[in-house]
């Protein structure tokens, strides 16, 4: 079954959100300059915004250097000198942007943001990079309004 | 089947076999690569990093114990994320805890004191209420986000974890965000309108 291009953009995109990378490669053949859709900027934007959103409830662990210690304990294997690994406040790294992505989810989202920007070519296979910079740069006027 | 996947099923099962021998850098290995994806899926799906860890801690001890009868039709990550979603779905019923109060459980997690300071301020606040509305969801549509998100897994790979297709994936993931999207939109607008009251109090 053949969809129309614009039905697997819009599915993609209801699916895995903006980042594009995450779109499954077999389902992009054929998208080049479907970007270009001012309807499709603003859902990429929305999109975006819930992207963003969402990464302000990654789950954290409480201890994982404790839970690996714990499971080689129980295998009854030696803890090798582990270098630590420093977790990552969820909250240190997300209070700064809280307000404006909270907001973004409601009023579109258009703050900020490079993903489309660092998005190799070569993952987003027929998508054009200037089809995509419409994307951005749209973003970014509506941000200095 | 890709190449890709193929090599990886075809790595798995060596590592399982490595296991299966008592090797004990191949039990290491295990324990680095799933320990900590595996209690985060746990953790999104159960909205407790505590248990998160117990759960990811008894599905990699079950895979430990079963290593001899390993068949290298799949690959580990799928097994373990399988297992633990199956164990986070029995825990979650059998507490019926989120569908009664998943705000109070929030609480609860903060009295424990397992919320740092930090998570008093308005970003926590938000994650919190991210976090809420992730726990409405149902649990499939809770668990094919919290791998598409957090896990940055594609279709395939959550469909393999789901016991699904991909296609009904994305149909999943297209619900959760919809879903999501709604539910975050009430709560905004209803914090806008306190904010106003608030504000025509002062004024």
């Amino acid at each position: 079954m053949n969809a129309e291009p614009e039905i697997v953009r819009d599915r993609m995109l209801a699916a895995y959100g903006a980042d594009i990378r995450r779109w499954p490669a077999g389902r992009l053949a054929g998208l080049a300059g479907l970007a270009a859709s001012a309807d499709f900027r603003r859902r990429w934007r929305d999109a975006r915004a819930l992207d963003r959103t969402l990464a302000l409830a990654a789950p954290s662990l409480a201890d994982g250097a404790r839970l690996e210690r714990r499971l080689l304990a129980a295998m009854g294997v030696a803890s090798a000198a582990s270098a630590r690994v420093g977790r990552i406040s969820f909250a240190a790294a997300s209070t700064l942007a809280a307000a404006s992505l909270f907001a973004g989810v409601v009023v579109g989202g258009i703050y900020g943001g490079d993903t489309l920007d660092r998005v190799a070519p070569q993952t987003y296979a027929g998508l054009t990079e200037s089809a995509w910079e419409g994307v951005v740069a749209d973003a970014e006027i509506e941000e200095t309004l | 089947m890709d190449d890709t996947r193929a090599s990886k099923i075809a790595a798995d099962g060596a590592l399982m076999r490595r296991l299966a021998a008592g090797e004990e850098a191949a039990a290491r290995e295990l324990v680095a690569r799933f320990a900590r994806p595996v209690a985060r899926f746990a953790a999104g799906i159960l909205n407790d990093a505590a248990e998160g860890e117990d759960i990811a801690h008894e599905a990699i001890m079950r895979l430990w114990r079963a290593a001899a009868d390993w068949r290298p039709e799949g690959m580990i990550s799928a097994w373990l994320r399988r297992s633990a979603y199956t164990m986070s779905i029995d825990r979650l019923r059998k507490s019926a805890r989120f569908a009664d109060d998943p705000e109070g459980l929030a609480m609860e997690n903060a009295e424990d004191g397992r919320v740092g300071p930090e998570e008093e301020a308005y970003g926590g606040e938000v994650g919190e209420a991210v976090r809420a509305a992730l726990a409405r969801l149902p649990e499939r549509q809770r668990a094919a986000l919290v791998l598409a998100q957090f896990d940055g897994l594609s279709g395939i790979e959550i469909a393999e974890a789901l016991d699904s297709t991909p296609e009904a994936v994305e149909s999943l993931l297209a619900r959760a965000r919809r879903a999501l999207r709604q539910d975050l939109a009430a709560a905004y607008e209803d914090a806008r309108g306190e904010a106003r009251a608030l504000g025509s109090k002062a004024g």
